[in-house]
């Protein structure tokens, strides 16, 4: 999942991605890896089993 | 011609167009249950409002996504902010924390809480996801299905561009 902009700093992308991280265990998802490039936020998602 | 709109002064021609019977029958329905609102002025109004939308570029259907988020999320008390701001208020609070935290002239336990604070933010952002993420899947039970809406919508949300490609299994996306 690509999402842009994402926060234009490392901490600003950090929170950003803790944020994600609780919202998709909501839906027994994980993130397994992420990549912040040119304000664009690059998160790999995985059903957790 | 006929006066409408409650108390409006505004004049209207009638004409009439063809809508399934169950949206015309729904919304009359609405009409009455709203404070006996007639059937065409209602229809005015949602007219109005549909030709603004596509005006803009929305399509009213991609639009009932975004009014589904916002009532759920109207429940948390969220408020329009500056991403900015929230980015700002951020750095400038952890860039302190991280510098107490290496600075050998502070005490030992003080840097130790500045590191410990650090990662409770992170944890305050974590939960306010898991929050968010609970009121969310009320409304939209499957994470595909709410990725797609907001792919929809995003135009008028912060995030200004969402991809999403499925990897590999079923079960996993990108």
């Amino acid at each position: 999942m690509a999402i842009g902009p994402s926060g234009t700093s490392d901490i600003g992308n950090r929170a950003l991605l803790s944020f994600i991280r609780g919202f998709v265990a909501q839906y027994d998802y994980e993130v397994v890896s992420e990549e912040a490039r040119a304000n664009v936020l690059r998160v790999v998602l995985q059903k957790k089993t | 011609m006929s006066k409408e709109g409650q108390g409006s002064e505004e004049t209207y021609s009638r004409t009439t167009i063809m809508v399934p019977k169950n949206i015309a029958t729904e919304l009359s329905r609405v009409a009455k249950a709203r404070g006996g609102r007639t059937l065409f002025h209602v229809a005015g109004e949602g007219l109005k409002l549909t030709t603004e939308l596509i005006k803009d570029g929305f399509e009213p259907s991609d639009l009932i996504y975004f009014w589904r988020l916002y009532k759920i999320l109207s429940s948390m008390d969220i408020i329009p902010m500056p991403m900015k701001l929230i980015e700002e208020v951020c750095t400038h609070i952890v860039s302190m924390l991280i510098s107490f935290s290496n600075n050998d002239k502070i005490p030992s336990d003080l840097r130790e809480e500045a590191g410990k604070a650090v990662n409770e933010l992170w944890n305050i952002y974590e939960k306010y996801g898991h929050q968010v993420g609970a009121l969310v899947r009320m409304e939209f039970e499957n994470l595909e299905e709410l990725l797609e809406a907001v792919s929809r919508v995003s135009r008028l949300l912060a995030v200004r561009h969402v991809e999403i490609k499925k990897l590999g299994p079923p079960t996993s996306l990108s």
